[in-house]
Formats: C-alpha cells, structure tokens, sequence
C-alpha cells in the first residue's frame, strides 16, 4: 500500500494530543528541582558558616549573647525569596474567571461563578479549604484596604497587599469590580509575582459576588 | 503537528539564561520532540523527565554549548536509545485516536496503522522519521541530534520509509486475507 509524505505527517497527529498534562507535569518536576537546589545552597552555607560564628559568639560573650537574643528592636526577616515561578497558563478555564498565569505545576483546579481555586493537581479538596492553593474572589464592596496594608497598583489600577500569617492578600480593582486574591505562603510567590498573576485574572460577565 | 523548532531564540548559549527560563521557554519542543522520537506520548514523557533531571545537573558546566536546543535533542536521542536497548521487547503504548483527528483525516484507521508501524521502526529509524516527518527538521539538524554524518541521516530515513511500505503492503494483504 502506498502512502504519502502527509499521510505520514497525519499519522503523527494524535501525538501532540495532552500536550498540556504532560508540560504540567516537567514544571512540576522543575519546581521540584528548583526547591531542592536551593535547599542545597543553604546547606551547604550552613556548614561554612555556622562553625565560625559559634566560635565569634563564645569570643563575644554571654552578655552581648544575651543582649542580643533578647532585643526586641531586631528588624523584621526578610521575606523569604520567591519559591514560584508563573508561566503561561493554556489548560481548562472556569466560567467566572479566566487566568493568563499561574505558578509552575499549578492548575484550575475548581470553582464556580463565584470563586476560582488554582492548586496543584489532584488537589480536590473543596473550594473553601485554602492552604496551598491561590483563591480568586469578588467582593461587594468597592472600598479597598484597611489601616495597615501596602498599597499597590495592579495594571495600573489601585489595590493593597495585606500579609497574613499563612497567606498574603491581594485585594484591588479592575475599574469593574473589586477582586480579591489569597496566595498560601507554601505556594512562594513574592508581592510582585502575585501583583502579576492578579493583572493576567479576566472576571467574566458570568461571574457572581459569593454569598455570605 | 509541525513546530518552529529552529526560530533565533532557540540558538542560545545556556549561559545567556538559567534553566528555569530556558525549560520555561523551551519544553513544549522538548516534550514534541521526545514523542517523534519515539513515537509514544508515555514514554516520551519518561524521555523528557530523565532529560531535564541530567540537564539540571549539568546546567552550570554546559557553558557555552553552541545550541542547548540541538544539546537536549541529543540527550534525548541518547535516552531513548539506551531505553531500547533495556527495554526493546516492550511494544510501546498506542493512544487511541483522538475524534479530532478521525474529523480532520480522511482514513484515520490506515493512518493508526501507519503510526503503529512507526513505533515498530528501529530506534534510529524512528527517531530520524519522527525528527523529519513531525519536527520538521532538516537533515543536519537531524544528524547532530543522532551524532552522525547527513548521509546516515538520509539512509536512516530512507531505511525507515522503505520498512514502512513493507509493513504497510503486508497490513494490507492480511486485511484482504481476513475479508476473502
């Protein structure tokens, strides 16, 4: 039987079938790997370095030691370096709202009009259980803020960063409708990568105010 | 499915960006490539796994490779070779044709016959068909992900669609056979 050049190009079709499972997959092992190799780094810091100091602090001194652990004035830690990395995102969409970005290995995982859930796949638990996941929402009031949170502007417009212990908040504007975004801490995302994510987030016209 | 996987961007030092970016920018041409070469979406995703686990590791002493595009093909040639030769009884997985594409082929069952005769190709076979039919690439291209000369390459492939006929004349006399 005979066959041509693009029967044989056609045969090769159904290989590019899934192509987005499979990508969300090697991000996966990417993140993976980008947690391991910075885990790496401060192993291998710890171990030249963490000698030496205990010889500087004897050498200090109790006093100073004591002086020292007990201030209260001591700056706050830096916030921890981003663990994320956003990257396109082409998988399934919900009806209330579309996302241009998500973290490496993340997903849509759930949602309705109301509320969006991006998480790792596989994470079903319900869409009000937050830990770990970054929670897209819309809320009634158009009032943004309250005393204490950093304002920000997301593609131009106006919001502010609220940090929690476990997640920060991202509550801001599109000049429609005030839109709310929660990031667990363990997902790693720093302020700007969040403020980015936020600016790729479309509310659809389908999209509904949660009760309650 | 044919891809761009010779645009400018691609022909970049790995010191001009860091895995990330470059896994980031780069994998869907990876993982595209993996399944021509072996013609298995499963497998090719074992390929490309054990691929980025070697490239990590070698990321900061590949310096100034000429194309990390060409240097991951060949990686991943090389896998998928060294996993015929562990593996080669094992008749890959054959996903079911998509509706898709029985809409868009004309005779979708001729070409799930032809894909599966792909899969039976020697490895070097398939992967230089795979490389040329759905990669889209030329010769040299094909030759440097193969590490050999573009004469091979073109015996490689002329091999290849010659077994192809074969296996193809003889699905069809034993479809005849089983009608009469």
């Amino acid at each position: 039987m005979n066959y041509t050049e693009d029967d044989l190009r056609a045969a090769y079709e159904p290989l590019g079938d899934g192509l987005d499972r499979s990508l969300r997959k090697h991000h996966t092992l990417v993140a993976t790997l980008r947690e391991a190799a910075a885990d790496g780094r401060w192993s291998r810091r710890r171990r030249l370095w963490i000698a030496p100091l205990a010889a500087a602090v004897v050498l200090i001194g109790g006093v100073v030691l004591a002086v020292t652990l007990n201030a209260n004035d001591s700056p706050a830690p830096p916030r921890r370096a981003s663990g994320a990395l956003l990257v396109a995102y082409t998988g399934k969409q919900l009806p209330g709202f579309t996302v241009a970005k998500v973290p490496a290995g993340y997903v849509v995982e759930g949602g309705n009009a109301a509320v969006l859930d991006i998480a790792r796949p596989g994470d079903h638990t319900p869409i009000d259980a937050f830990p770990s996941k970054i929670v897209v929402s819309l809320e009634s009031s158009r009032m943004i803020g309250r005393s204490g949170d950093t304002p920000v502007k997301v593609d131009g417009k106006p919001g502010v960063l609220r940090h929690l212990p476990d997640a920060t908040v991202l509550d801001y504007t599109d000049g429609v409708h005030r839109i709310v975004v929660q990031a667990w801490s363990d997902i790693g995302l720093t302020d700007s990568q969040l403020i980015e994510f936020a600016a790729g987030v479309t509310v659809n016209p389908t999209a509904v105010r949660p009760r309650g | 499915m044919r891809m761009a996987c010779t645009d400018p961007g691609a022909v970049r030092t790995a010191s001009e960006m860091d895995f990330e970016q470059y896994v980031t920018e780069r994998l869907p041409t990876m993982v595209l490539t993996a399944r021509a070469i072996c013609g298995d979406i499963q497998l090719a995703d074992d390929l490309v796994q054990d691929v980025l686990l070697k490239l990590h590791q070698r990321w900061p002493t590949i310096g100034e490779v000429e194309s990390v595009d060409a240097y991951s093909r060949r990686m991943l040639v090389n896998a998928f070779v060294s996993w015929r030769r562990k593996w080669g009884r094992i008749v890959p997985h054959e996903p079911p044709v998509a509706n898709e594409h029985r809409a868009r082929s004309p005779d979708p069952a001729e070409r799930a016959t032809l894909l599966a005769a792909v899969r039976r190709l020697p490895s070097r076979q398939r992967a230089a068909v795979g490389l040329r039919y759905f990669v889209e690439l030329n010769d040299t291209e094909i030759a440097d992900a193969l590490g050999c000369t573009v004469n091979a390459v073109r015996v490689l492939a002329s091999r290849g669609l010659a077994t192809l006929r074969v296996q193809m004349t003889a699905e069809r006399q034993s479809e005849m056979g089983d009608v009469r």
